[in-house]
C-alpha cells in the first residue's frame, strides 16, 4: 500500500512537472515547405502542424502515390521511403496533400502544395557555425557538419574545448581542401588538404591576420582578407551592432610552399578591400571595394563595389589593376562574394552599407551573371530579415544560405536552387528531424557552407591543433 | 537525527536564495530537442532527473528540503554501501565519506547543477546494488565496466563508484584494481568522445571556466581530505566508542564546510536582492538595501539603492545616502569577460529603466550565454520582455514558447503571449518602449557614458537617463562635465518648476573658484537659500579651522562637499 502511494504521489509530481503544451507556433505547417524546389538527395522534410494530431499526408507523383503518417502534430517521414520516393520521383512534381486534425479546440489544417524534385542533387555536406547571437561573445560555439541526406551531425569544432576561442567560419572548395580560423592565443588556421591538417600562422610582419577567405579550385591557393575588425552599438535598438574594418587589404596564401604575397593594387589605405573569392577557372578575383572613410562616424557612407583584379596560377601574384564591375552607389553595399563553381554566376549580399549584413535587416541575395553582367535581385529568393553568407554546391544549382527571416535574431540555413538560366526556386528551410529544434534553440545557425567531400578531422582534434600543435609560419613573398 | 534537522535548517533558513536562484540559471523542458541535446551529453539520467527537480526550487525553502533529502538519500546510500561492504577501519569509513563532504560543501553554490547531486545519489546506490555480487567470478568485469556506464548515466561522480568499488575490492589483489583503472580509463575515453577535456570528464556536470573554476575544485579537494582526516584522528584517539568517533568525525568535517558556504551570508544577500528585484518587490528591495548598506554591503546592494531611487525618480536625493564610489561601481554594473554573472543578469534592470534598449539586449544575451546550459528561465524572461518592448514580436514568440515548455514560467509566458496577441501591451513595456531612439548614433561596446549621452541628446525628456549621468559625473567627480550636462537639460532644457535635487546645488557650488563668480553661480541656478547658507557656514568653518579636513567631516557629512574634498578612492575596494 505504501509503495502505492509513493509511485502515485511520484507519478501525479512527474505529469505536474512535465505536461509539455505544444508550443504556439502560429498556424500552419513549420517549416513552410510548401511550393519548394528541393534536391533529389535532400533528407526528409519533416514538419510540425500546431494544434494538430493526427497528420494523413498523401504524396502524388508520377510514379505512384505515398501516404505517410503523422503523430502529436509531428510528420516525420521514414528515411529510406522518403529517398526511394525522390529517386522515382527526380525531376518531377510532387502534388502533397496534408491532413491534421485538430486537438484541443484547434481547427487543424487541411492543405496541398507541391515539392518539385529537381535531379541535380545537392552537395552531400553543409558546415555551419552554431552560436548565440549575443553581440560579441563566443561561448559554446560549435562548428558542425551535417550530412544532408540523413540527419546526421559531427562535430568539426567545439571551443568549450579549446579554451572557448572563437571559430571562424569553415570554408572548403567542395574538392578536399577547407579551412578554418581559430582565434585567441594558441589560434591558427587550421588547413586540410586531401586529408591532410596542419595548422598554420597566416600573420607575418608585412600581413596581418587572414580572415575570410576562398581557396582556389585546385586547392593551391587562398586568398583572403587581413582587416582589423571592431564593432560598435547602435543606439537605436532594431539596429543592434555594427561590425566593421579600421583596414583591411587582400593576400594570397600558397598552401604549397606556405608563402603569403600581396599587392599594391589590393592593399594601402585609399581604399577597403574584402570578402574575396576566386573565379571558377582561378584566374580572377573578384572582392568587394570601398574608398575609405572614418568609422564608425561615417560608416553610412562605407559602399563596397564589386570589383576583380587578375591573378596569375602560376606565379600565385595578383595584377596591378583594379576593375570595378558592379559600383555600389550611394545605397548600396556589397558583401560575401561567392563564384559559382560553373563560372556562370557570382553571388553577392547586398545591404545599405558597411561590411557586415548579417545585422542589416535589408540584406539580400543578388545573382550576378558574369557573361552579360546582368544583376538578379532574387526577389522570389529573399525576405525581410538578412539573407546572408551564401555558399554554392559543386554542381552549381544549389545555394545555401543564412537567413533571418522568422523572427529576425537567429539566423537559419535555407536552401535554393539556381537553374542553368537563373531561374530560381522557393528556398526552404534545413529539413531537421524534428523541426522543433529551429524554434527551442538559442543558437544561430551561422556560416553555412556546402562541400561534397567529408571532412577528416573531429571536433577532438581540433581542439589537440588548438592546444597542442604549434603552427608552421607562413613566410611574406616579395 | 538533531545534527540531520540542524542541516536541514541552515539550508532553509541560511541559504533559501541560493538554492532558488538555481531555477533561474536553467532550464527544464522536455521534447524530442531537449532530449537530443541530453544524450548528446554524459549524465543523461542525473541531468534529466537534475533539471526536473531543479523547477521545484522556485521556492527556496522546497529547494531546501529537496537537497536535504538528497543529501539523506547520499547518507542512506552510504550507510546502506558500509552494511554491506563491512569496513574494518574507520579511517577508510571516514575516507569513504569525502564525497559527502564535497557535496554538502557545493550545495549551496548557486551555480552548482542539481543534476551533479543526483548523480552522487545514483553512484552510492548503484555501489549498494553492486556490493550483492562482490563475491561473483565476473564481479571485476562488471565493477570494471560499471564506471564507464555510471559516467554515461551520472556523469563525473562515477569516480564516486569507482572510488566505492575499489574500497570493496581492496583484499582481493590486482585483477579488482586492474579492472577499475581500465573503467577508469574506459571513462576518459568516454569523455573523448563526448569532445570533453579531462577535468571537463571529471567533473561533468558542473562546467569548469563558466561559474565554478575548476581549480577550485581541486584545490578544496585535497585540503577537505586533510580537514577530514586530522579530526576523525584526533575523535579516533581520544574516544572509546571507535564508532561513535567516526559519525562525529563525519559529522564535524561537515559542519566546517558548512559554516564557509551554508552561512555565506554575503552571497545570499547578493543572490537575495536581485530575485527580489526579479520578483518585482521593489519595496523590499530598497529595504534590504538600505538595511545592508552598513553591514553586508556590497556594489550590489548599493547598485539596487540607486536603481530604487531612480525609479522613484530621487536618484540624486538618495545618491550619497547610499553607499559611496566610482559610479561605475554603484550606478552601472561592469559586464566584461571575468565579471561575475550576476553583474550580467541584475544590470539589465537599471538599463531598461534608464531607457538603453541597446545595452539591455546584449547584457541579457550575454547573461543567457555564459550560462552552463547556454538557458536561463529568468534572462528567458527578461529577452521576452525587452523584444516586446522593441515590438520584435516574432522574437518574442519564440522565446514565450520555449517558456510555455517550462512548469513555472507556462503562465507568464501565456499572459504575455496573449498581451501581444491582443495587441493589449502592458503599460511598463510601453515606457520602456518611449525610452527608445529613433536616430541612429554609435557608441563602444561598454561605454555607458557615451550611451546615456547619445540618450540624453536624443531624448530630452528622458529624467532618468539624464539623472543616471549627472549622478555618474557627480561620483566620477567630473564637476565640468556634470555643469555642462546639467546646464543643458536643466537650465535650459526643463522649466523652472522643477525641483532641482539639493546635491545638484551643492555641486554647482564646488565649481566656482572666487566670491564673484559665486555670487554668479547662485544667481544663475537660483540656488536656494538654504544650500547657499550652508555652503557659507562650511566656507567659514574651514577658515577657522585649524585643521580643514576635519572641519568638512563635522560640518558638511552627508552633502557633496563632503564628498569631493574628503573621499579619497584608490581602489574600487577603497570606498566611504
Amino acid at each position: 500500500m505504501r509503495n502505492r502511494i509513493i509511485i502515485l504521489a511520484i507519478t501525479s509530481l512527474l505529469l505536474t512537472a512535465c505536461a509539455n503544451r505544444v508550443a504556439n507556433t502560429g498556424s500552419g505547417m513549420f517549416p513552410d515547405y510548401s511550393d519548394v524546389t528541393i534536391p533529389c538527395n535532400i533528407a526528409p522534410l519533416n514538419f510540425r502542424v500546431a494544434g494538430s494530431g493526427r497528420i494523413d499526408v498523401t504524396v502524388k507523383g508520377l510514379a505512384g502515390e505515398y501516404r505517410f503518417k503523422g503523430h502529436k502534430g509531428l510528420v516525420k517521414f521514414p528515411v529510406k521511403r522518403w529517398h526511394s520516393m525522390l529517386e522515382a520521383e527526380k525531376g518531377g512534381i510532387l502534388n502533397v496533400q496534408v491532413n491534421a486534425r485538430g486537438v484541443h479546440g484547434s481547427p487543424g489544417l487541411c492543405t496541398s502544395f507541391s515539392w518539385t524534385v529537381m535531379a541535380d542533387p545537392i552537395d552531400r555536406y553543409m558546415s555551419y557555425r552554431l552560436i548565440e547571437p549575443a553581440y560579441e561573445v563566443w561561448s559554446g560555439i560549435q562548428i558542425e557538419q551535417r550530412d544532408l541526406t540523413s540527419f546526421s551531425t559531427r562535430l568539426l569544432g567545439d571551443n568549450r574545448n579549446a579554451e572557448k576561442c572563437c571559430m571562424n567560419c569553415h570554408t572548403s572548395n567542395r574538392n578536399g581542401t577547407s579551412f578554418m580560423h581559430l582565434r585567441g592565443a594558441k589560434g591558427g588556421t587550421i588547413l586540410n588538404r586531401n586529408g591532410k591538417t596542419v595548422k598554420l600562422n597566416t600573420r607575418t610582419e608585412q600581413t596581418g591576420n587572414t580572415v575570410y577567405g576562398d581557396i582556389s579550385a585546385d586547392g593551391r591557393y587562398g586568398v583572403f582578407t587581413t582587416a582589423d575588425i571592431t564593432f560598435a552599438i547602435h543606439s537605436r535598438v532594431d539596429l543592434r551592432m555594427e561590425v566593421y574594418d579600421k583596414r583591411s587589404d587582400l593576400v594570397v596564401v600558397d598552401f604549397d610552399n606556405l608563402t603569403v604575397t600581396d599587392s599594391p593594387a589590393t592593399s594601402g589605405s585609399e581604399y577597403q578591400e574584402t570578402f574575396p573569392c576566386f573565379s571558377a577557372d582561378g584566374r580572377t578575383i573578384f572582392f568587394c571595394r570601398a574608398a575609405h572613410h572614418a568609422q564608425p562616424d561615417s560608416i553610412a557612407q562605407m559602399h563596397y563595389d564589386i570589383a576583380v583584379v587578375q591573378f596569375d596560377p602560376e606565379t600565385g601574384r595578383m595584377g596591378d589593376r583594379v576593375i570595378t564591375i558592379i559600383p555600389a552607389g550611394d545605397n548600396l553595399s556589397f558583401s560575401h562574394l561567392k563564384a559559382s563553381p560553373d563560372g556562370h554566376w557570382l553571388m553577392a549580399t547586398a545591404a545599405s552599407y558597411g561590411t557586415f549584413p548579417v545585422w542589416h535587416k535589408e540584406s539580400e541575395l543578388w545573382l550576378i551573371d558574369l557573361q552579360t553582367r546582368k544583376v538578379d535581385i532574387l526577389q522570389d529568393i529573399n525576405a525581410f530579415g538578412a539573407d546572408t553568407y551564401h555558399s554554392w554546391s559543386s554542381n552549381s544549382r544549389w545555394v545555401v544560405f543564412a537567413s533571418k527571416r522568422d523572427d529576425l535574431v537567429y539566423g537559419r540555413p535555407y536552401i535554393a536552387f539556381i537553374g542553368p538560366d537563373g531561374t530560381v526556386g522557393k528556398p526552404f528551410l534545413l529539413p531537421q528531424k524534428d523541426p522543433d529544434k529551429y524554434l527551442a534553440t538559442l543558437k544561430s545557425f551561422n556560416l553555412p557552407e556546402l562541400y561534397a567531400v567529408p571532412e577528416v578531422y573531429n571536433a577532438r582534434e581540433t581542439a589537440a591543433f588548438y592546444s597542442k600543435v604549434q603552427p608552421e609560419q607562413v613566410q611574406y613573398k616579395q | 537525527m538533531l545534527l540531520l534537522l540542524a542541516l536541514l535548517l541552515l539550508l532553509a533558513v541560511r541559504a533559501p536564495y541560493r538554492l532558488e536562484f538555481k531555477e533561474q540559471i536553467g532550464i527544464f523542458m522536455l521534447g524530442a530537442d531537449r532530449m537530443e541535446w541530453y544524450l548528446s551529453n554524459p549524465a543523461v539520467i542525473s541531468s534529466i532527473a537534475g533539471d526536473w527537480l531543479t523547477q521545484f526550487y522556485s521556492n527556496g525553502r522546497v529547494g531546501a528540503v529537496l537537497s536535504f533529502l538528497l543529501f539523506i538519500a547520499i547518507l542512506a546510500g552510504l550507510a546502506e554501501f558500509f552494511r554491506r561492504a563491512e569496513p574494518r577501519r574507520p579511517l577508510c569509513l571516514i575516507l569513504l565519506m569525502l564525497p559527502v563532504l564535497l557535496e554538502y560543501y557545493f550545495i549551496p553554490f548557486p551555480n552548482y547543477p542539481v543534476s551533479a547531486t543526483v548523480g552522487l545519489v545514483l553512484s552510492i546506490w548503484t555501489a549498494c546494488a553492486l556490493a550483492r555480487i562482490k563475491d561473483s567470478e565476473y564481479s571485476c568485469l562488471i565493477y570494471g565496466l560499471s564506471i564507464p556506464v555510471m559516467f554515461v548515466l551520472a556523469g563525473g561522480h562515477a569516480l564516486t563508484l569507482a572510488l566505492l568499488l575499489g574500497f570493496m575490492q581492496r583484499k582481493k589483489g590486482a585483477v579488482p584494481v586492474i579492472s577499475l583503472v581500465a573503467g577508469l580509463a574506459l571513462m576518459m575515453i568516454c569523455g573523448r568522445f563526448y569532445n570533453l577535456t579531462f577535468m571537463q570528464t571529471l567533473i561533468w556536470p558542473v562546467c569548469p571556466g563558466y561559474i565554478i573554476p575548476a581549480t577550485a575544485l581541486l584545490i578544496l579537494q585535497p585540503f577537505l581530505v586533510l580537514l577530514t582526516v586530522a579530526v576523525s584522528l584526533t575523535y579516533y584517539r581520544f574516544m572509546e566508542n571507535r564508532w561513535k568517533a567516526v559519525m562525529l568525525s563525519t559529522f564535524s568535517a561537515l559542519l566546517i564546510p558548512l559554516s564557509d558556504t551554508v552561512s555565506d551570508r554575503n552571497l545570499e544577500s547578493v543572490v537575495k536582492i536581485g530575485t527580489l528585484a526579479y520578483h518585482n518587490e521593489w519595496d523590499e528591495v530598497k529595504r534590504m538595501a538600505s538595511s545592508t548598506r552598513y553591514k553586508d554591503r556590497n556594489m550590489y546592494s548599493d547598485y539596487y539603492w540607486n536603481l530604487c531611487n531612480a525609479r522613484q525618480g530621487k536618484l540624486a536625493e538618495g545618491l550619497l545616502q547610499g553607499g559611496w564610489g566610482r559610479s561605475s561601481d554603484i550606478l552601472f554594473l561592469s559586464t566584461g569577460q571575468g565579471d561575475p554573472y550576476f553583474s550580467m543578469i541584475y544590470y539589465t534592470d537599471a538599463l531598461l529603466e534608464m531607457g538603453n534598449v541597446s545595452d539591455a539586449t546584449d547584457c541579457a544575451l550575454l547573461a543567457q550565454t555564459v550560462m552552463p546550459g547556454h538557458y536561463s528561465t529568468r534572462m528567458l524572461r527578461r529577452l521576452a520582455e525587452i523584444a516586446v518592448v522593441t515590438a520584435d514580436y516574432d522574437v518574442a514568440r519564440k522565446y514565450l514558447n520555449i517558456l510555455m515548455r517550462t512548469r513555472n514560467h507556462r503562465k507568464w509566458a501565456a499572459e504575455l503571449l496573449d498581451c501581444i496577441e491582443a495587441d493589449n501591451i502592458p503599460e511598463q513595456y510601453l515606457k520602456w518602449r518611449a525610452g527608445t531612439l529613433d536616430n541612429d548614433r554609435f557608441y563602444a561596446q561598454g561605454d555607458i557614458k557615451g550611451a546615456l549621452s547619445i540618450i540624453a541628446s536624443e531624448s530630452p525628456y528622458n529624467k532618468t537617463a539624464i539623472d543616471y549621468l549627472l549622478c555618474s559625473y557627480l561620483l566620477d567627480k567630473n564637476i565640468n562635465s556634470f555643469r555642462n550636462l546639467y546646464d543643458r537639460y536643466y537650465l535650459d532644457g526643463l522649466d523652472r518648476m522643477v525641483t532641482v535635487p539639493e546635491l545638484y546645488e551643492q555641486a554647482l557650488l564646488t565649481s566656482v573658484d572666487s566670491r564673484e563668480s559665486l555670487m554668479e553661480t547662485i544667481g544663475k541656478y537660483h540656488i536656494s537659500q538654504k544650500t547657499v547658507d550652508s555652503y557659507m557656514n562650511l566656507l567659514e568653518a574651514r577658515a577657522k579651522s585649524a585643521n580643514p579636513q576635519t572641519s568638512i567631516t563635522t560640518e558638511a557629512m552627508g552633502t557633496y562637499w563632503h564628498y569631493i574634498m574628503a573621499v579619497r578612492f584608490n581602489t574600487s575596494e577603497d570606498r566611504r
